[in-house]
């Protein structure tokens, strides 16, 4: 089409020369010289250039023509200039990279909805249990108050429990672990899913001994794919799951994985498998007991609002239909109550970790896309500035100012692509880099099951939003030029539109600064607080501990025969070259979970309000010794049966429990309420050592209480615990474990074993995360101040030169002529700093959650961005000051 | 006839020059120039028509189809566009003229009134 016009261009502009020619010849004729015939003949035809232009308007779509036009001179412009034009790249590249980098893990996490029909009706009931004065909320439910949900909740259609699990699947090539989860019977039918293959599982197949096809299993449509081959066949086939037989029924449709996001489960079996599946250690009898994630759908017509109410009423009658008598009337049950959540993004559990800080994040990086966009901003006015003759011609020559805007606007537009496309490559990277930070399989999941194309449009759509920004007022300022001054062609005397060009800039930069400040502050109080965190008194010695999780839920042996398993075990990891210690424990610190019990002494008893303020963990011999904890008083576990009814303190408890006397040789009361049968009962046991407080839950609370018991054949977890093993590496652990897993327990699958270490960075990973994204966005807003500051500096020695030189003429130094020159910059940081030290106080203030022993306002943090910021500003400044300080006063005032 | 639905003074211009071209490309072809002078000449001089604004109401006719173009040689044996009316055209032009006729009647009437019966 181009072509086509300009062919059609040339052919007019010949047909009118031809006209022309023969006016010329007409007036030749008629007797005048040359000159004058062709002069007539001009003054006759009235403007050629206009007649070309009218024609060619008639031919339509002029716009793309000059949509073109601008196109090429925009390229041209930018090659002239490449130093802008990398810098405008990998600014608007950083920028926006990073913020989608991290915007496609918030979208993954947060905002994706299930593939289910109409998610937005589905929602999330949970138990909030109060304690006292904390809350725990997100507990699950149990399958009797989800039945008696069913019966009184009028505003649900059907309400379904789910509990992943791991399933264990003999196959070929031996054991492997698959993920899955046991569902209610009316799961799929209230999720509304249509099966791949097959059928899904029904109530039917809810039932005690099996359904009609025995134990039904549905599959996943990925496990389908890759271990049938898509094959119908496998349809009604058996398979051995965890030592049992079960029959596959159906595929689950295609995407399908699971309301738990990020997890993706394999087989889906009925909640009455469950029994089978855990014999001895069954929950699903035990009406005292909470394990079963709830969901329900909304009856149409019925607002989530309604429903919630009404869920949250029910609370009394559900747990007076279901809780055991025992349980129902401590203040804990009195002060709970039901939860209820929109259900449409499924479940995370690294939601409730990471919500916040990517929030956080993805403020930050607008931040920096704001800084960068407003340092291109000021450099595209530079440039602006430079061109104010061309545009000033081309006002002159008839271009409307739309025209001229849109000239500018495309060489902005033409960046922002440019850097737009980079900026994929960078949020890929992004990306990549998060998912290894993280380390954390949910999040990979999450993040490799998106689409590009998704990611591509709201790049694309960042891109053009950053054009519009900062081309927007240069060009739009550029169109304004008064025109005759600009005319002029003295480059001395600076016309009206280039000074107010330099005084937006100037009126730019404090703005960038008291931002870049603010981000400084905010990185610098988030590395704080990681050193803090990794230097605090932790208890314990983290390095070279190996904490290796078992399941030995499918052993013949139990009680007491896997408790001697466990001491075989022991002793014989201890016998492994490198070995120091070997202890096993129920829980270890820093994991995030523990358990808590109700102790009392004579001196102290059981406090009415908050009687679980114990943590309680169950410990072989050496735990302290392995961990690196001293015994403050007494003799450690022995290892043997002589533990059966003692204890050990730590001295927070001990402080507790028997603030007066000594503790070692007394005795301590525990009331154990069954969760199953609802009685309780008195377990006493005797002091035998007092250990030193270590960091438990988390590394920032203050050690809590802690009894630890022995372990015995009748421990509650007995085939679930943690090997704890302190070696001189951790390779020589590693080894160890393998040894005697593979020596007495080879059966069982191989969970991957982590390091004390790793889990105490994983209990900080949030801080980290954030601390280390924090600084490079600092890095990076510093890097963008100080270019703007160059720019501007540079600018402003080339506007005052012949002051310079007048200075210098009259006996400035070049220490006085630099000095001047950083004073201007001095001016501008000194608001910058004013704009920015309260940013940085509000920008604390906002994240002082994720603090740890930082003050927002501390003087000390906030002079030390300060000193950054300046630091970073006068090296950008140093350069122009040098070249200002060389000037030479002959050369400066020489008129041109 | 014209391009703009709008009726403002240029239109009207833009209306009438469209009318001219094709009157005068009813006796025949011809190229631009030719076109210009024959509209100055048959109307003695009293339509002085800028031969610029020419070029453009030709583009406008030949995107209505009312002429057409084709490549021929002048009278000074240079290359030359010369343009002539369709069948379209030759359509518009009894149309618009008869228009035109009526319109200028209905001008005369007014503005030349015929004597009222008076006292």
């Amino acid at each position: 089409m181009l072509t086509r016009w300009s062919r059609r261009r040339k052919q007019l502009a010949e047909e009118i020369q031809a006209h022309l020619a023969l006016e010329t010849n007409e007036n030749l004729e008629a007797g005048m010289t040359p000159d004058e015939a062709r002069r007539a003949a001009q003054r006759r035809f009235g403007n050629e250039l206009l007649a070309l232009e009218r024609s060619r308007e008639i031919w339509g779509a002029l716009w793309l023509e000059r949509l073109v036009q601008d196109v090429r001179f925009a390229l041209r412009q930018l090659r002239t200039s490449p130093g802008f034009t990398v810098t405008a790249i990998l600014t608007l590249a950083l920028g926006i990279g990073a913020t989608t980098g991290i915007f496609s893990l918030t979208r993954a996490l947060l905002l994706d909805p299930l593939p289910i029909p109409d998610p937005g009706s589905l929602v999330r009931i949970s138990l909030v249990v109060r304690n006292g004065g904390s809350a725990v909320p997100d507990l699950p439910l149990n399958n009797f108050m989800i039945a008696s949900l069913r019966r009184h909740a009028s505003t649900l259609s059907g309400v379904f429990g789910w509990c992943p699990y791991f399933f264990v699947l003999q196959q070929d090539n031996g054991l492997h672990t698959y993920d899955g989860a046991m569902v209610s019977g009316n799961t799929f039918q209230v999720l509304g899913l249509r099966p791949a293959a097959g059928r899904l599982l029904t109530p039917a197949d809810n039932q005690p001994g099996g359904g009609p096809d025995g134990w039904a299993a549905v599959i996943s449509y990925r496990f389908w794919q890759e271990h049938f081959g898509a094959d119908r066949s496998i349809i009604g086939k058996t398979l051995t799951l965890s030592d049992h037989t079960i029959t596959v029924v159906g595929v689950a449709p295609r995407g399908f994985e699971g309301v738990m996001v990020g997890s993706q489960p394999d087989f889906y079996l009925p909640l009455e498998y469950e029994p089978v599946l855990r014999g001895a250690n069954s929950v699903l009898g035990q009406r005292g007991n909470v394990w079963l994630i709830t969901w329900a759908r909304l009856r149409p017509g019925v607002s989530f609002a309604a429903a919630a109410a009404q869920i949250r009423a029910l609370f009394r009658p559900v747990i007076d239909e279901t809780l055991p008598a025992d349980v129902l009337h401590t203040p804990v049950v009195e002060h709970s109550g039901f939860g209820v959540d929109r259900g449409s993004t499924g479940w995370s559990t690294l939601r409730a970790t990471y919500t916040r800080p990517l929030l956080v994040l993805q403020i930050l990086t607008g931040v920096v896309l704001l800084v960068g966009c407003v340092n291109l901003a000021g450099l595209c006015l530079a440039r602006a500035t430079a061109r104010e003759h061309e545009l000033a011609i081309r006002a002159a020559l008839g271009a409307a100012r739309a025209r001229i805007l849109q000239q500018i606007l495309v060489e902005s537009l033409l960046l922002a692509c440019a850097g737009g496309a980079f900026a994929v490559g960078v949020a890929w990277f992004t990306d990549r880099w998060l998912l290894r930070f993280l380390d954390n399989k949910e999040a990979a999941r999450a993040l490799a099951v998106h689409p590009d194309a998704a990611l591509l449009a709201v790049t694309a759509a960042g891109a053009a939003l950053c054009a519009l920004l900062f081309g927007l007022l240069p060009a739009w300022l550029a169109s304004r030029l008064p025109l005759e001054p600009a005319l002029r062609n003295n480059s001395r005397t600076l016309s009206r539109g280039a000074r107010r060009n330099f005084a937006v800039r100037r009126m730019f930069l404090p703005g960038q600064l008291a931002l870049t400040l603010a981000l400084v502050s905010v990185a610098a109080m988030l590395g704080a607080t990681v050193v803090h965190l990794r230097s605090g008194a932790l208890g314990f010695r983290p390095e070279n501990i190996l904490l290796a999780n078992t399941d030995f839920e499918r052993l013949p042996q139990k009680g007491e025969a896997l408790l001697q398993l466990y001491r075989r075990m022991m002793v014989r990891m201890q016998q492994m070259p490198g070995v120091d210690h070997v202890s096993v424990a129920e829980d270890t610190p820093l994991s995030g979970s523990s358990h808590v019990g109700a102790f009392s002494s004579d001196e102290s008893p059981e406090p009415a309000a908050n009687p679980f303020r114990y943590e309680t963990d169950e410990v072989g011999a050496n735990y302290f010794a392995a961990l690196g904890t001293p015994l403050l008083a007494g003799r450690d576990f022995s290892g043997t049966d002589a533990d059966a009814g003692t204890c050990i303190l730590n001295r927070t408890a001990m402080n507790l429990l028997f603030p007066a006397l000594p503790a070692i040789g007394r005795t301590v009361r525990q009331r154990i309420s069954s969760m199953s049968t609802g009685t309780a009962y008195t377990q006493e046991c005797r002091v035998i050592a007092v250990a030193g407080d270590m960091r438990y839950v988390n590394l920032r609370d203050t050690p809590p209480p802690v009894v630890y018991l022995p372990v015995t054949a009748k421990s509650d977890h007995l085939f679930s615990m943690t090997f704890v093993i302190q070696a001189h590496s951790l390779a020589d652990a590693r080894a160890a474990y393998l040894t005697a897993l593979h020596e007495f327990a080879p059966a069982t699958p191989n969970t991957d074993p982590t390091s004390l270490a790793g889990q105490m960075d994983e209990s900080m990973a949030r801080e980290s995360l954030l601390s280390v994204l924090s600084r490079f966005f600092a890095v990076l807003a510093l890097l963008l101040s100080g270019i703007g500051i160059y720019g501007l500096t540079a600018s402003w020695v080339a506007r005052r030169t012949p002051e310079i030189g007048v200075r210098m003429a009259l006996g400035a130094t070049r220490g006085g002529i630099a000095s001047l020159v950083l004073r201007q910059v001095a001016g501008l940081l000194a608001l910058g700093a004013l704009v920015g030290l309260p940013l940085a106080f509000v920008g604390g203030r906002v994240i002082r959650s994720f603090l740890y022993e930082v003050n927002p306002a501390s003087p000390g943090l906030l002079l030390l961005a300060v000193a950054l910021l300046a630091v970073a500003a006068v090296a950008a400044a140093w350069l122009p000051a040098r070249r200002a300080a060389t000037i030479d006063p002959v050369e400066a005032l020489r008129v041109e | 006839m014209s391009t703009h639905t709008r009726k403002d003074p240029l239109d009207l211009l833009q209306g009438t020059l469209d009318l001219l071209i094709l009157q005068t490309l009813a006796f025949g072809r011809a190229h631009g120039h030719a076109i210009a002078r024959s509209i100055e000449r048959e109307s003695e001089e009293v339509l002085r028509v800028g031969h610029g604004s020419l070029y453009p109401a030709l583009q406008r006719l030949l995107k209505l189809k009312l002429i057409v173009a084709e490549d021929g040689v002048s009278e000074n044996n240079r290359k030359a566009r010369f343009y002539r009316l369709t069948a379209k055209g030759r359509a518009a032009l009894n149309h618009e003229a008869t228009q035109w006729e009526r319109f200028s009647r209905a001008m005369a009437r007014i503005l030349r009134p015929a004597p009222q019966e008076s006292r």
